[in-house]
C-alpha cells in the first residue's frame, strides 16, 4: 500500500477539517494485484495459453462533506484521487464539487467499542505466491480434464486476484480487509463431431481449495455428455420449472433489494417488516443475512457503510422480521441503523428427486440471460439449455424460447429442496458481489410463462 | 454550431517519450522475433446524478499497458505506477519472458506492423484522414499524430461541472413537476467522459481524445416500473440538446402508460423493431458470432458457415461493424461505440460482417488476424479492445448495424398490419456456437390494421419482454426496412444508420463500449415472452 500518499492525504483532510473547510471525509485505499491467463487448446485436450498479463495497481477513493449554507444539510462528493496530480488541487475540485450536491446531513459511522472478530477472506497462497497458485489450477485443470471422456477443450481462462483496501473516516474508523479472488472458466463441446453447443462455464472461490477444480470440470463434462438433439419448448402460460441455486440467488438479490431501507428513502417498492412475500402450502422462504462464513465473498467484519456487520434474520416462515437499516439511510428515517449485511442463508425444504417423479416441468440448466427487475420482482430469460420432462418421465432436451415470471407468484407454494449448495462469486464490473449459502434448486409451479413453438 | 478536436493536454503528450522508451526497451534489437507496443490510458470522467440524493463525483484512472507478441502468445504488464526506472525495469522482464518463450518454438511467425505509408488513406473516414494529414502530408514514424472527437466550445455546459449539475437537477426538477400525481420518482444522471489513449510502437506515436456526454434520465410509477430514455453521444452537452418539455411530457405520459400496460400473451408476433433493439438483434445475431476469438477458438458456428457457404439470413440481411461512425441519421457525431483507433493502434475502419446473408471473415484483433480460423489467417480489424488497462484484450465489437431500407416507418406499420413495435432496448444475448439469440426490449407498442394505437404492453408475467428466435430464422424473416433519416430519404448526406448509445459484456463478463443501431426493421414473426 502507498502509505506516504495515504499519510499526505490523510493530513491534508484533517487540516481541511480543522480549518472549517470539511465536515467530514472517508477515504479507501486498494493495492491489486492480479495474473491473467486465457488459454486456447488447439488440440482439443491441452491447455495453450495465448495471453499472459500481470496487473499492478493503487485506487484511492475520497468522499468529502462539507458545510451547508442550509440548515440540516451537508454538500457532498467522491473523486478517485490519483497519485499524478497534486493533492491540493484534487482537495479542492472535491469540495468543488461538494457544492454542486446538496443532500440531508448524516452522521458517518464511528470506531466499535470493540474490534468485529476478523473473517477468513483471503488466502495466502494467493496473496504470497499467485504464480504458485496458477501453476496449481493449471495442472489441477489438466488432470481433471484428462479423466473426461468424450469432451473437447474449446478455451479457457483463469484469474488470480489479490487486494488490501484500508478504510479510514474523520471519526477515526480505521480497517483493513484482504481479499483473494479466483476465477476459472471453461468451454467444451463434445469430442469427435461437428457441434452446434458448447458447455461454458465458469468457478469462483475466495481460496485455491474451494476452487474445486476437479468437480468443476466434472460437472462441465457431464454437462457436455448430456447435449444432444434439442427442440424449442411449448409455449406455455403457466409452466412448472425447476431451477438451480445460481439463478434462485439471483432472485433472492433481487428482493433483498426491496428489504433494504434505503429503497424506502428512494421512493423505490420495499417490504416492511411485518409484510409478506410468498407462502401457500409449500415449503416456507426463511432468509437470513451472515456476514461471519469463512472464505466466503460477502463476508466481513465491517458493513459497507463502515458499521460492525451482524447477521440476522430477514423473512421468517414467509413474513419479513427485519430489515437492513444502513446508517445514512436509517438516520434518514429515523430508524436505528442496524448493520445487518453478510451472505444470504437461506433454510433448505423438503425437495426431493421423488417429489419430482409423475410431475410435468422444464429444468432450466441454464439461463441464456437472467434479467431480473429487482422494482417489479419480474424476470425474463430466453433458455440456453434446459430438459423437458413429461409426467411419464419421458425427457426432451430443449433450447430456445422465452421463460418468464413474477417473484411475488413464484415464492407461492414453491418447493426448495432438501440439499444445500453454496454460490460465491466475486464482484465484477457488472455486478456486486453474491454469496449464497442455501437450496440447491427450487421447483416453482406459480407465476411462470414460456414463449416457444 | 462551430466544432473543434478535442486536444491532447500537454500533461498527457509529455508520456511519449517514456513510452517510446519502453517499446525500446521491450524490442531493440530483436525485431526480427517479437513485437511490442506500449499504451497509456487516461479517464477523465464527471458524473451528477439527481434523485432523491444528490451526487456528484469524479472518476479518475490512468494505466499503462505494455504488450509484447512472440509467436502466437501475448505477454503484458499493466500498471499505475509512472516511476521511469520501475516500468524500464518491468519492461525489461517482459522482453526476458517473451524472448525465453521463443527460445521453445521452432521457426516462430514474426508480426511487422504497417507503416504510415502501408494505411489505406484515402479509405478512412474524414474525421481520421484530417487529423493524420499535417499539409497533405503523411506522418514519420517519429511525428506525433493525435484524433480528437468533435465538439462545439460555445456549448459552456461541456466544461462546466456546475452548470451540468444544476442541469441535471432542472431536468429531475421538470420530471417530478410534469408527472405529479403519477409518479413516485425520477432521476436524471449526466456523464461527461474525456478518454485519452497514447499510442507507441516501432512505426507510429499517436494519440486519442474520446470525449462524450451521456444524460440517462427516468421516471418511476408508484408500482415501481421504470421508464428511461437515454440519450448520449461522442461529443459536448450538445448531445444532451433535445431533452426538452416535450421529451419529459413523453417520458412521463409513456411511465403512466407502462403503468396501467396490459400483458402479453406468450407468443410468436408480427415485430418492428426501432434502432435500439434493431441495433441489440446486429450485436448479438452475427456480431458476437463473428468475434475473431469465438471465431479460432471452435466457438462460433460462422466459420463453418462460411466455409460451406451457407447463407444465413435473407437479401436483406446486411450487418456493418465500424469505429468510424462520426456522423448517423441527422445527428453531427457518433456514439460510445466509436474511437479512431483500438487498443492495439489499428485504425478504425468499417467491415461488412454480414452481406444479404453472406458472412465474412471475423472482426479481428491482431492475434486472431495472424492466427486465423479453419478458414484461415484473414485481414486485422480495428477490434481490439479491453475494459480498461486492468484487464485483458479481445475482439470486440464497436458500433454494429444493420444497414438501411427505403421505407418510412408508417409504410412499415402499414405492412405490419397487427403486430408490435420494440423500440426501448432492455439487454441481449448471444449464443455464438448454437446460434441462438435473444433481445430484451422494455415494453410493446400496439399495431392494429396498419396504425401505431399508442397502447404498450408488458410481458406475460408483468416484465420486460425478450424477444428470441434462433438466428437463422430470425434474418430470414426481415420484410422491410427504413431508410436512415425520414428528411433525407436517399441519405444524400452519405450519414450512417442511427446507433444507440450501449456497453457489451461478452458473455458475461469484460465490459467495454459498444454502440449499436440501424433502422426500423419489420420481422415477420418473432418468440416473444
Amino acid at each position: 500500500m502507498n502509505q506516504i500518499f495515504i499519510d499526505e492525504v490523510t493530513a491534508a483532510l484533517n487540516t481541511a477539517v480543522e480549518a472549517g473547510t470539511l465536515t467530514g471525509w472517508s477515504l479507501n485505499a486498494t493495492e491489486s494485484h492480479s495474473l491473467q491467463k486465457l488459454y486456447s487448446s488447439p488440440d482439443g485436450t491441452a491447455l495453450h495459453c495465448h495471453q499472459s498479463r500481470r496487473v499492478d495497481g493503487d485506487a484511492f477513493k475520497l468522499s468529502v462533506y462539507i458545510p451547508s449554507k442550509t440548515e440540516g444539510m451537508v454538500g457532498t462528493s467522491m473523486i478517485d484521487l490519483v497519485t499524478y496530480l497534486p493533492i491540493d488541487a484534487q482537495l479542492a475540485e472535491a469540495v468543488s464539487l461538494a457544492g454542486c450536491s446538496q443532500n440531508k446531513k448524516w452522521d458517518l459511522a464511528k470506531p466499535p467499542a470493540a474490534e468485529p472478530a476478523a473473517v477468513e477472506t483471503c488466502d495466502p497462497v494467493v496473496r504470497d505466491h499467485p504464480e504458485g497458485a496458477a501453476a496449481d489450477i493449471e495442472a489441477q485443470f489438466t488432470a481433471a480434464f484428462a479423466e473426461t471422456a468424450g469432451c473437447a477443450l474449446n478455451s479457457a481462462e483463469l484469474f488470480v486476484n489479490y487486494s488490501i483496501s484500508a478504510q479510514t473516516n474523520s471519526e477515526g474508523l480505521a480497517y483493513e480487509t484482504e481479499l483473494s479472488e479466483l476465477y476459472l472458466e471453461a468451454a467444451m463441446e463434445k469430442a469427435g463431431q461437428e457441434n452446434d453447443k458448447e458447455v461454458h462455464e465458469y468457478t469462483t472461490s475466495l481460496t485455491v481449495a474451494d476452487l474445486n477444480v476437479k468437480g468443476f470440470v466434472e460437472e462441465c463434462a457431464l454437462q457436455v455428455a448430456t447435449l444432444g438433439d434439442s427442440a424449442e419448448p411449448a409455449t406455455q402460460d403457466g409452466a412448472s420449472i425447476l431451477i438451480e441455486k445460481n439463478a434462485l440467488s439471483q432472485m433472492l438479490e433481487a428482493l433483498l433489494s426491496q428489504l433494504n431501507c434505503l429503497n424506502e428513502y428512494l421512493k423505490l417498492p420495499f417490504l416492511n417488516i411485518g409484510g409478506t412475500f410468498g407462502g401457500g402450502g409449500g415449503d416456507p422462504l426463511e432468509l437470513s443475512l451472515d456476514p461471519a462464513i469463512p472464505r466466503m465473498v460477502l463476508s466481513s467484519g465491517y458493513a459497507i457503510d463502515g458499521l460492525p456487520a451482524k447477521g440476522g434474520t430477514l423473512i421468517e416462515n414467509n413474513t419479513v422480521k427485519n430489515r437492513i437499516i444502513g446508517n445514512r439511510f436509517g438516520q434518514y428515517l429515523g430508524l436505528e441503523p442496524n448493520g445487518l449485511s453478510g451472505n444470504l442463508v437461506v433454510q433448505p425444504g423438503t425437495l426431493g428427486p421423488a417429489d419430482l417423479q409423475g410431475r410435468e416441468y422444464t429444468e432450466i440448466i441454464k439461463f441464456s440471460s437472467l434479467l431480473i427487475d429487482p422494482q417489479k420482482l419480474t424476470w425474463s430469460s430466453e433458455i440456453k439449455l434446459g430438459k423437458h420432462v413429461a409426467a411419464d418421465g419421458n425427457v426432451t432436451l430443449v433450447k430456445g424460447g422465452v421463460v418468464s415470471g413474477s417473484l411475488k407468484e413464484n415464492f407461492t407454494d414453491c418447493r426448495l429442496s432438501s440439499t444445500v449448495g453454496t454460490v460465491n462469486i466475486p464482484k465484477s464490473s457488472y455486478a456486486p458481489p453474491r454469496g449464497y449459502r442455501g437450496p440447491d434448486a427450487m421447483l416453482i409451479t406459480k407465476g411462470v410463462s414460456i414463449a416457444g413453438k | 454550431m462551430s466544432n473543434k478536436y478535442y486536444p491532447l493536454s500537454d500533461e498527457l503528450r509529455a508520456f511519449f517519450p517514456v513510452l517510446s522508451k519502453l517499446v525500446r526497451t521491450m524490442e531493440s534489437g530483436a525485431e526480427d522475433k517479437i513485437y511490442s507496443f506500449a499504451v497509456l490510458e487516461d479517464l477523465d470522467q464527471f458524473q451528477s446524478h439527481v434523485s432523491q440524493t444528490e451526487a456528484s463525483g469524479l472518476t479518475m484512472d490512468r494505466g499503462i499497458v505494455l504488450r509484447i507478441l512472440a509467436g502466437h502468445r501475448n505477454f503484458e504488464y499493466a500498471s499505475n505506477n509512472f516511476d521511469e526506472a520501475f516500468l524500464v525495469s518491468a519492461a525489461s522482464t517482459l522482453r526476458a519472458e517473451a524472448l525465453a518463450y521463443c527460445e521453445q518454438l521452432e521457426n516462430p511467425p514474426v508480426y511487422t506492423p504497417p507503416a504510415w505509408t502501408d494505411e489505406p488513406i484515402d479509405s478512412f473516414a474524414a474525421p481520421i484522414r484530417e487529423q493524420i494529414l499535417v499539409d497533405g502530408k503523411l506522418p514519420q514514424a517519429d511525428t506525433i499524430v493525435h484524433f480528437g472527437s468533435a465538439y462545439d466550445p460555445a456549448v459552456s455546459e461541456s466544461m462546466n461541472k456546475a452548470e451540468t449539475a444544476a442541469r441535471s437537477k432542472a431536468i429531475k426538477e421538470s420530471i417530478m413537476e410534469k408527472g405529479a400525481g403519477k409518479l413516485a420518482s425520477a432521476g436524471c444522471m449526466i456523464r461527461r467522459k474525456a478518454k485519452s489513449r497514447l499510442f507507441v510502437d516501432r512505426t507510429r506515436m499517436m494519440s486519442q481524445t474520446l470525449f462524450s456526454s451521456l444524460y440517462y434520465i427516468y421516471a418511476v410509477t408508484p408500482s415501481g416500473k421504470n421508464v428511461r430514455d437515454i440519450i448520449g453521444g461522442m461529443t459536448g452537452a450538445e448531445a444532451g440538446a433535445g431533452i426538452d418539455d416535450a421529451l419529459i411530457s413523453n417520458l412521463v405520459e409513456t411511465a403512466d402508460k407502462v403503468e396501467h400496460a396490459e400483458r402479453i400473451k406468450p407468443g410468436r408476433y408480427r415485430i418492428i423493431t426501432g434502432p435500439d433493439v434493431t441495433g441489440v438483434i446486429a450485436h448479438e445475431a452475427f456480431g458476437h458470432t463473428q468475434e475473431g476469438d469465438t471465431c479460432r477458438l471452435g466457438r462460433s458456428c460462422a466459420p463453418g458457415l462460411k466455409k460451406k457457404e451457407i447463407k444465413v439470413g435473407n437479401e436483406q440481411a446486411s450487418i456493418i461493424n465500424n469505429a468510424g461512425v462520426f456522423a448517423m441519421g441527422t445527428i453531427p457525431y457518433g456514439v460510445n461505440g466509436t474511437h479512431f483507433f483500438d487498443d492495439e493502434g489499428f485504425i478504425a475502419r468499417p467491415q461488412v460482417i454480414l452481406d444479404k446473408g453472406e458472412l465474412s471473415s471475423p472482426m479481428n484483433d491482431l492475434m486472431s488476424s495472424i492466427v486465423g480460423d479453419i478458414n484461415g489467417p484473414s485481414p486485422r480489424q480495428s477490434n481490439g479492445k479491453r475494459e480498461s488497462w486492468k484487464r485483458p484484450l479481445m475482439p470486440r465489437q464497436t458500433n454494429t448495424y444493420f444497414t438501411a431500407g427505403d421505407k418510412t416507418l408508417d409504410e412499415l406499420a402499414e405492412l405490419c398490419g397487427d403486430g408490435f413495435i420494440a423500440e426501448h432496448a432492455h439487454g441481449g444475448m448471444e449464443d455464438p456456437k448454437g446460434m441462438g439469440l435473444t433481445a430484451g426490449t422494455e415494453y410493446l407498442e400496439e399495431v392494429k390494421n396498419g396504425k401505431r394505437t399508442g397502447k404498450l404492453f408488458l410481458g406475460p408475467q408483468g416484465g420486460h419482454i425478450e424477444l428470441s428466435d434462433p438466428v437463422p430464422r430470425l434474418l430470414e424473416s426481415i420484410i422491410a426496412k427504413s431508410v436512415i433519416a425520414e428528411e433525407d430519404p436517399m441519405n444524400e448526406n452519405g450519414s450512417e444508420p442511427i446507433n444507440k448509445w450501449g456497453g457489451c459484456g461478452k458473455y458475461h463478463k469484460e465490459s467495454v463500449e459498444a454502440g449499436c443501431g440501424g433502422p426500423w426493421i419489420l420481422w415477420s414473426g418473432i418468440t416473444c415472452g
